[in-house]
Parts: structure tokens; sequence; C-alpha cells
């Protein structure tokens, strides 16, 4: 039962592959010694993640004072990173959901990694809320539940409780959806390794065997789990948009918001999967799977989600003024020539600006524009919540508070230190799980694969496998 | 817990397309398979071994619908009888503000739910011992096996016979 | 796979029954002219809504097609020729809002209270200075209208017309050479920033003016989800009238059940984004804002809650279900739900502001508006207020009125106190907050209060807003509060102008673009579904 394919579509695994070239190809990362770049990268990452860990501890020790917070300016750097965090996260569900839901096959190529990266970015997202409550021992007091101070629970009513639940629930369902992804993967690995490696992935991959039944729930499962994490992905940065839309604050209550952030959010998440990717498959050697092709989806993706904040951020300023509210006039004034323009202009031109360069086809597939433009965007999209953040805030109804705020080392260190914890666990897991989805490329090799599709195409949409895999196997 | 092995005979294909040739002359020849075994999801496999569709998506909205339920009732119950407090001159009873907790259990309930049945119908947990016929399945070849236990000398023939015509690469026998 | 019969033939019955139709609805549209008020309010509102309606259907059917042809979507290729016909239709919308432009340059109605050449926005120190509506008129002026309604209109046009074109000149290529299809992408990808855009300044100028004190980013947004609907349900029950006459055999359960899934999809983002722009203004609880939901609420209930059980609730239940997308019957049903639900919702959307744009309208006439304290000088605190006065009617009025609402509301069981106790306290105080404070007796409870009907009644109309004064309290009164017969009969014309429109499109080229290189793709869809007992979506093996 072969499925045509049209004559225009990309190749998407290149290198003639069979089904055993996959296998060798995306288990060996987690079975050679890690290479020299590897320890380089991953001691620089681990010394970030100390700087973290020093900031966090002196934060503790000392007190929220010792961030730059000041009476006006209560949400600096560290909601700015949080709500930037969260948003990197959300190509990862974008991508196993949503394209899963639209049937793009190029997702196959960067599934893994991306959601790999969701759940990292969440924990680095989930930080710094956590710490900015100052007394950390206490952080469970924001779940609700019956407890020793009197039936006294949370509110119900604020976006902020409704975070904690679209967070826990975004991070706990975005872990089962790639668990349950990988768990065929770690079982191929599981069935190359031997001695102490075998017991250990005999153990994450939880038995499975491959029968066909297995497979037909799993297929199941993903499909329904993709089915309501893309409402679920929506909700995340709906809610964090709605911890700024809620209030009465100009320039904050804009009900353009939740689709505006849930766009930004997918528009710096696919920069940081394109950063990511463009490192990853050069060392990994994964060129083969995550081909030039696979990056100029990604890349048309960033243009598309530049535009519609492009759209929004346009829409904003336009309705601010047409609202005729002074307030809300007076916000995006501030906000474009007050006293943090730079930020705006950062914002305006990584954002909006800079993606416009993927019209062109050229830029589209060329592998340092892309790995450029990525930080680009991912600045961008740093600053965009800057601006929202600390531009209304230093500029509140009351002129006689107005203030000016910039981080100390300790925020600083907080923010590059996540930086190092993400990479830190990323490159972990590049260690240890196949960084490539191996049964779903595996299953599009014989509508992607280029002997199969395109113009070299051998094998047509022959039903038998090429001559020159079964010699092979 | 299985106790008592299995004597199973499987034979290994190198493409799924022989795979779906061999089930479909197994059926022809009321062969009984005891399961197949693939390295990725094999499209089109479902129906010729008359494999029903799967119903976790229905137990997912029971498990959504559940969480739903608990998430908006709770709030419901905390905020009207349980603790009334007047948040910023809204109503006890806050029904748009009730949504998003009420939408993030329902996801929640069934993303665990489901989850969590899957594992459990499947057998799969952390520390299962995976019941594998041959290492290469989760590679590149495709296995269907048959429970020989009881099965005559004469039926083992028959299968292998079975197996040597599809064009299977490899037939053995293993006790699971 | 039978591709015999690819070439739509628009028969003279067909003809003669969409010409009664359109007959039909231009009698409707004249009997609301004649029961009318003076400024025909009912007839233009009429106009207005179908023409924005089927235009923006027609926008949404090509913009759709565009995005799928930038995302190298294959499965649709079987119905790209009905999109592409479908958004042919906004030559006939640039006719359609250009009357309604006409009628703006030449005050033929009263839709728009920005446009009222009684409203003072030159001098402040004159009466009833409005100083909302004067920051604004850079925009909101005939001038823009006109660009915002038929220049951008004019610029879709082009884009759909020239993809229609390449797409039709691929049929008759000789070679089998892609260059109509790298074309065709091209267009397809260049029109999507430029429908993007665009599509959000025509929604603020011809709809969201009708409401020119009100704003909402959201805006633009949700009246493109709703077109988008529109336009996909309209697609479904175009696909079965089609199949029923004999045409597209090669439409299967399968494209039926992909275009199942994004009305599914579409709707419970359409529900999205009405839940994103109702809980943060109802959260926020700006009287500005409010009062949008508020005069919905409160005098078009049916009207509003009939727009969450049409679009939401119904085909959110119906589609959850795999098999459902599937059935023609039940597909065709939830499109026509969902068709109409949306016509209903731009209805909700234009109705209530085009009243009081009247009302407003008329008391402008007479030489007073009510808000006579508070419009000059107008500093910049008072100016909210004078938002809100605008609509609301007299401040100290309201104000009087308002224990008899905060009655009603005790009924309900909400912290009443609190309402009455922030208006006293911050009727005096400076606009930026005080302007919520009257709005908020009614707009916070509101959510309970809207369904019950009875409830108006005891409210006491004047203290809720002009729409008292321009029509008689009621929820249901046909043909003003919720569509009546007359404005079926205008959409049915429409919808015949539409589809007549629409057939001689269709009739031009095949009904599939045989030389597509996604054809095959197209033919041989399959949407994964393994649906018991069901024999016709796979027989083309």
């Amino acid at each position: 039962m072969s499925q045509p394919v049209a004559p225009v579509r990309h190749i998407l695994i290149e290198g003639n592959k069979s089904y055993h070239n996959i296998t060798e190809d995306l288990c060996t990362p987690t079975e050679k010694a890690p290479s020299r770049e590897w320890i380089i990268a991953f001691s620089i990452a681990s010394a970030l993640l100390g700087l973290y860990i020093f900031a966090i501890i002196w934060t503790v020790w000392k007190g929220i004072g010792s961030w730059n917070l000041n009476r006006t300016i209560n949400w600096g750097w560290d909601i700015t990173n949080f709500v930037w965090w969260i948003g990197i996260g959300h190509a990862g569900t974008l991508i196993s959901a949503i394209l899963l839901l639209f049937r793009q096959r190029w997702r196959t190529g960067v599934n893994r990694a991306a959601e790999a990266m969701t759940i990292f970015a969440v924990i680095c997202a989930g930080q710094f809320p956590i710490f900015h409550m100052g007394r950390v021992w206490l952080a469970f007091f924001i779940f609700p539940f019956p407890n020793t101070r009197g039936p006294l629970w949370v509110n119900f009513n604020s976006p902020l409780l409704w975070d904690v639940f679209a967070i826990s629930t975004y991070f706990s369902v975005s872990l089962l959806f790639w668990y349950t992804g990988l768990v065929p993967d770690l079982a191929t690995v599981r069935d190359r390794a031997s001695g102490l490696r075998r017991k250990m992935y005999e153990i994450f991959s939880f038995g499975w065997t491959g029968s066909a039944k297995h497979w037909q729930r799993h297929e199941a499962l993903s499909l329904v789990l993709a089915g309501i994490s893309t409402p679920l992905v929506l909700s995340v940065h709906t809610i964090v948009s709605f911890d700024f839309a809620t209030s009465v604050v100009p320039g904050w209550h804009t009900t353009i918001f939740p689709p505006y952030f849930v766009a930004g959010a997918i528009f710096s998440g696919f920069a940081m999967v394109q950063t990511l990717m463009v490192i990853t498959r050069k060392v990994l050697k994964l060129e083969q799977y995550i081909t030039i092709n696979h990056i100029e989806s990604m890349n048309k993706v960033i243009v598309l989600t530049g535009t519609i904040v492009g759209v929004a951020y346009l829409t904003e300023l336009f309705i601010s003024w047409y609202s005729g509210y002074i307030y809300e006039q007076f916000a995006f004034y501030n906000r474009v020539f007050g006293i943090y323009w730079w930020s705006y202009f950062g914002m305006m031109f990584c954002n909006v600006v800079s993606p416009q360069l993927f019209w062109s086809r050229k830029i589209r597939r060329s592998i340092w524009w892309t790995f450029f433009l990525s930080i680009i965007v991912n600045i961008g999209m740093w600053f965009e919540r800057f601006v929202i953040i600390a531009t209304t805030l230093a500029r509140d109804f009351l002129p006689s508070s107005w203030s000016y705020y910039s981080p100390t080392w300790v925020e600083i260190s907080i923010f590059a230190g996540t930086i190092g914890l993400f990479f830190v666990l990323y490159m972990i897991f590049t260690r240890v799980a196949p960084v490539v989805a191996i049964a779903e490329i595996k299953a599009i090799l014989k509508v992607a694969g280029d002997q199969y599709i395109g113009p070299n195409a051998s094998q047509g949409h022959a039903h038998k496998q090429d001559e020159a895999t079964k010699k092979e196997a | 817990m299985a106790a008592e092995s299995k004597k199973v005979l499987y034979g290994l294909y190198n493409d799924e397309e022989d795979l779906k040739g061999a089930i479909k002359t197994a059926n022809a020849a009321h062969l009984n398979i005891m399961d197949v075994f693939t390295p990725f999801p094999v499209h089109g496999l479902d129906p010729i071994l008359g494999l029903k569709e799967s119903r976790l998506h229905i137990l997912g909205f029971i498990y959504g619908a559940t969480g739903a339920l608990f998430g908006f009732l709770a709030m419901t119950w905390i905020f009207t009888t349980d603790w009334p407090i007047l948040f910023g001159g809204k109503p006890y009873w806050s029904v748009p503000a009730f949504i998003p907790i009420t939408f993030e259990m329902t996801v929640l309930f069934s993303a665990w739910g489901m989850t969590i049945t899957f594992y459990t119908i499947c057998g799969m947990w952390p520390g299962v011992k995976a019941k594998t016929l041959d290492n290469r399945i989760t590679d590149d070849k495709f296995c269907i096996a048959f429970d020989v236990t009881d099965a005559p000398d004469s039926d083992v023939k028959n299968l292998q016979g079975f197996f040597t015509n599809t064009g299977a690469s490899e037939v053995n026998v293993k006790a699971l | 796979m039978n591709l015999t019969n690819t070439q739509f033939v628009f028969e003279g019955k067909t003809k003669r029954v969409l010409i009664g139709g359109m007959v039909l609805g231009v009698l409707c549209l004249v009997l609301t002219a004649l029961n009318d008020d003076e400024y025909h309010t009912r007839f233009w509102t009429n106009f207005l809504h179908n023409s924005v309606y089927f235009t923006a259907i027609a926008f949404m059917a090509m913009f759709f097609l565009a995005a799928q042809i930038t995302a190298f979507a294959g499965w649709m290729t079987a119905i790209k020729r009905i999109w592409e016909s479908m958004g042919q239709f906004m030559l006939v919308g640039l006719v359609l809002i250009g009357i309604v432009a006409i009628g703006v340059w030449g005050h033929l109605h009263h839709l728009y209270h920005w446009n009222d050449p009684n409203l003072n926005i030159s001098d402040p120190s004159a009466p009833h200075y409005d100083r909302i509506i004067a920051g604004k008129s850079g925009f909101l002026n005939p001038v823009f209208f006109t660009i915002a309604s038929i220049g951008f209109l004019a610029i879709w046009y082009f884009w759909s017309y020239k993809m229609r074109q390449t797409s039709i000149a691929q049929d008759t290529m000789e070679t089998a050479s892609r260059d109509y299809y790298k074309t065709e992408r091209k267009w397809a990808a260049s029109f999507l920033p430029i429908g993007g855009f665009l599509s959000a300044v025509f929604f603020w100028q011809v709809l969201m003016s009708v409401d020119p004190h009100w704003y909402s980013t959201m805006f633009a947004w949700y009246a493109t989800a709703s077109a988008w609907l529109g336009s996909l349900a309209l697609t479904v029950m175009i696909i079965i009238y089609l199949k029923s006459r004999g045409y597209l055999d090669f439409v299967t359960h399968d494209h039926l059940h992909d275009v199942g899934k994004y009305v599914f999809g579409i709707s419970v983002f359409w529900t999205y984004l009405w839940f994103d722009q109702f809980m943060l203004i109802w959260y926020a609880n700006n009287g500005e804002e409010t009062i949008y939901f508020k005069e919905r609420m409160n005098h078009y209930p049916v009207l509003f809650w009939g727009n969450l059980l049409m679009n939401f609730v119904a085909p959110f239940l119906i589609l959850m279900r795999n098999d459902t997308k599937r059935k023609f019957g039940t597909m065709f049903f939830v499109a026509l739900i969902v068709f109409f639900g949306h016509w209903w919702d731009y209805f909700y959307m234009i109705k209530p502001g085009a009243r009081i744009a009247a009302h407003e309208a008329k008391e402008l006439a007479e030489g007073g508006h009510h808000n006579t304290g508070l419009s000059a000088p107008a500093s910049d605190a008072l100016a909210v207020k004078t938002v809100l006065s605008n609509v609301k009617g007299e401040q100290h009025e309201s104000g009087e009125q308002q224990p008899a609402a905060a009655e009603s509301h005790g009924e309900a069981n909400q912290p009443v106190p609190n309402d009455e106790n922030m208006h006293d306290a911050e009727a005096s105080e400076d606009g930026a907050h005080g302007a919520s404070a009257d709005d908020h007796g009614a707009a916070a409870p509101a959510d309970e209060h809207g369904t019950e009907e009875a409830d108006h009644g005891g409210h006491g109309e004047d203290a809720h807003g002009a729409a008292a004064h321009a029509a008689e309290p009621s929820g249901f009164r046909l043909g003003f509060t919720v569509p009546g017969l007359e404005e079926l009969g205008v959409m049915i014309g429409f919808l015949s102008l539409f589809l007549f429109f629409f057939f001689t499109q269709l009739e031009r080229a095949s009904l599939i673009p045989l030389k597509d290189p996604y054809l095959e793709e197209s033919l041989h869809h399959e949407t994964g579904a393994n649906i018991e007992g069901e024999g016709g979506g796979h027989d083309h093996h």
C-alpha cells in the first residue's frame, strides 16, 4: 500500500539509507565515548551551571534584595527570563503535536530534540518564579491542598495561580509525550547494548517489544496526546499572557496578548531549535536526517510567526493610539521613545525586520544565515518580554515613583546560569538517547528517502527494499 | 510473572511489504499468528491483522471529563462554600476565571490517565524484562511469531514451510 | 479513480433557483427598509452585515488556500478549485462594500457614528465635542474608509485573480514543467503577509468602527476566525452539494474528514479568541471596554448566548468524534449550524453598535447630546469618562438609577455592596479608574445575568445604556436583537448571489487541477482513520 508522493516534495532523508543504517547512525552517538568538542562544550555549560547554583544560593541566602527590583519594577529580569524560557519550550510541542496533526513529515527529523528542549526550557523557566518567591522553602504554598493554616486556599481567580496549573500540566504532559515517544527508541538502544548499559536501558525502555498491538496503541496514544497538547501549548502562553493582560496596567491590558504571546513563543522556540539543530547535526553528523530542507521549513515557520508577531506589535501600537486613552497612548509612546527605547528597537529589528530576510530562498537555505538569525531572534524575543515588563513598570501611574531598572550581577548570573542548566541537560540528553526519533524516521523512509523520491530516486515508489540494503543486511 | 515458558516459532522479514504479504498468506491459510513485531509502526498493518481500533481515546475523553468536573467543582465548592473570599469585586462564583484551571485539569487528567492506561494494558513498566525474540526487531527486522508450545511437529513443519514460502530471511525457535 | 466528470455545468434550473433567492433577498431588503427607523438602520445593517460576511468568506477561502499552498499541502488539491472560485467573489464584494463606502461619503446611512455630520470633532470649545472620536479622526474618516475597504479588497482580489489564473493556466500546459506551480507558490506566499496585515485594518474599519468608542486589539483576529469558519462551513456544504449532483467523485470521506477537522479545530480556536477577549475585558473591568459586552449581554442575550451555542458547543460536541467528520449528512448539518452561527456572529458584531449609532445620530440631530455636563472642556482625565457617557447616557442620571440595577444584582447573590461602594467612591475620582466604576455593577456579574430575560424589565433600561433609548427593551425582538425573517431572507439573497457567482467561476475551469503536482497525493489521500463499516473511503485502492 504505497502512498503516492508528489514529485515536488522535498527529500527528508539523504544518503540512500536502509533501516539498519538509520539505527546505526542514530544510536551511535549514545554508544561512543564523548568527543572532545562535547567535553569542552559540556565543561563550559557546567561552569555556567555552577554559576547558576552560586547565584541562586546567594539569592536565597541574602534575599531578593540582592536583585535590583525596586518599588515599581517588581518584575525585572526574572519574569522576563521566565517568559522567554517558557516561550522557547513551545516549539517542541508545536513540532511534535501541531505538525503531527498537520502531517508535516519534516517534523520527524527534529521533533525528539525539540521536545527535549521543551522540557529543559520549562525546567529553566520554572526557576525564576520559584526563586522570586523569596522564601523558596515555602514554595509549595502555591498548590491548593488541605493544610494546617486553616481552610485557606489559593486564589483560583489569579492568573498567577493559573500559571502554576498551566506550567505544571505542561511540563508533565510534555514529559509523558516525549518519553512515550522515546520508549521504542530506547528499546532499540537496549537491543544493541550489553552489560550494564543494557540493564539500564532495559529499565528505561519499559520492556518494549515492538508488538503490532502495542504500536497501534502507541500511535493512538500519540495522536490523542498531540490532540490535547495542541490546545495545551496554546493555553500555557495564553495564561502567561494573562499574567499581564488581566491587569489594568496600560500596555499590558490588551486583548490580543494571548494569541500574540503564543505566536511569539513559537517564533522564539523555533529560533532556539534552529540554534540547537545547526550545531547538533554538525557535531553528531546528522546532516542526512536534519537536512537543509528541514532547516528551510523551520525558517519558513520563523518568518511566518515573526510576521504574525509583527502584525500584533503594529496592532497594539495602532490601537493604543486609536483607543484615545491617554495612559494607553503614553505607555506605547514610552515603549518606543522612552528610557528603554533601545529594547523596543531591538525587539522590532530582531523580531519583525530580520526574519524577513528569510523570504530569500538563498538565506533560508544557508546554514550560517540560519544560525546567525536564530540567535538574533532569540535576543529579539528576550527584548520583547523586557519591553513589556520593564518599560511598563518603570513608568507607572505615579510619576513620583518612576524609576530605572538594571540588573545586578546576581540576576545576570542566574540568567546566564539557566542557559548553562539548559545546555547541561541537553548535552546529557544527546549522550543517552537518540536525538532523532529512530522509529519515526524509519516510518517515513519510503516517502521521504532520497532513493524513493526526488530526482535521483532509484526506487520510484517501489514496494521492495533496494538491493543495496539487502546485501548489507 | 510469566513463569510458564512458551515456545515460539518466529520468522524474520527484511521489509514491511514482505511482512504484510506473509500475513495475508497466513490469514488465507488460517494460521493463528501469535504476534507481529516491527521496528516502527507499519502503515496498513492493523486491518490485515484484524486489530480493532484502539479505544484509548474514549478513555481519554472520560479521564478528561473527570478532570474538568473535578477541577471546576472543587473551585466552586472552595469559593462558594468552604471559604468564600471577595477578589476584586468579582462574584464568588466567577466562572470565566475558573475556566483556565478547569481546562488544565482536563488535559492533565486525560494525558496521565491515558498514558498510565497505555502502559498498564501493554504490560510495560520500568524494569519489565522485554520478551524480545530477536534484538534486530527494534532495528530492521519484521517478525511474525507463532505459539508452538503444544503444537505437534507437523504443524511446526507446516509453519516453517510457510516462512520459507513467504520469503522470511530467518526462522528460529525460542522459549519465552 | 473516476476523473471524467470534471467539468461543472451551471444548469439553468440552478440558475433560476439562485435568481429566485436573490429576488427574495432584494424583497427582504426592501421590507426591512420599509419597516425601519428614519435612518434605515435595519436596511443598512443588513446590507453591511451580509456584504462583509460574504466578502470575508471569499477572502478567507483565498487566504486559507494560500496558506495551504505555502505549507506544501497536498491533500486539498481535490478541492482547490472550490476555494479558488469562492475567492473570486471578492470582485462582487468590491461592489457591495463600495456601496457602503458611497453611503459613508454621501451620509446615506448612520452605521458609523464617527461619520455623523452633526458630530463635533473639530471644536473642543463648542458643546458636544467628542474628544475620543476626534482623536481617531485620522483613521475614522471617509478617505481612510475607502482605502481600507475598497482599496484593500482590490489588492486581495488582484492576488486571488492571479492565483486563480496561474492555477488554470497550469491545466493547459503542455510540458511537465513546474513553472506554474512555482509562480502560484509565489503568489500564495506573498498573499499571506498582505492578507494578514491588511485584513486587520479592514475589519477595524468596516466592523469595529461601528462601535467607535470601543476598541479591542483582538477584534480583527476574532472577526477573521469567524469568517474563516464561515468559509470552511460553506466549503463543506458546497462539496456535499456538488457530490449530490454527481460531481467530485474524487473527493472522498478522507477529504471531508480533513475539512471537518479544520471546522472542529478552528471552532475551538474561535472559542479561544472569544474567551480571551471576553475574559480579559471582564477581568480588568474597564468601563470603556465592558460596555461592549454589557450591552450585548443585557440587551441581546439571545444573540450573545446563541453565538456560543452555535459556534462552540454544537461543532465541538458533534465533531469531536472521528466518524461524524466523515459522514456527509452529519457534516452538512454541522456546517449549516456553523455557517449560520458565524453569520449570526457578524450580526452580533454589527447590530448593537449600529443601533446605538442611529440613536446617537438622532440625538445629535435633535441638537443635544445626553452628556452635556461632561463634554467640554474635556480634560484628559474626564475624557475617558466621556467615552462612557457618550454611549451610556448622562452620568448622574445613571447614578440615580444605579440602586435599581444593584437590587436585581442582589437577587443573583452577588457581592453587591462592593459595586455600590465603588460606584459612589469613584464617581468623583479621576477618569482612569472611575470610568470603570459604574460599569462595574453590571459587567462583573453580568455573565449570569445575561441569560435571564426577565432581568431586563426590572433593570430600568435607562441606567443601562443608550440602546434603551433606541428601541424598546427586549431581549428578543426579531430583526433588532436577533436576526428576523427578513434578515434570513436577505442572507439567502446574498448567499444566492455568492453561489451564483461561485458557480459561474467554477464552470470556467476543470473541477480539479489535472496538472497539479500534488494531484496523485490528493487522489490517494487517507487520513489514517480506520472507521469500521465504511465502504466508500477506500475503494480507490
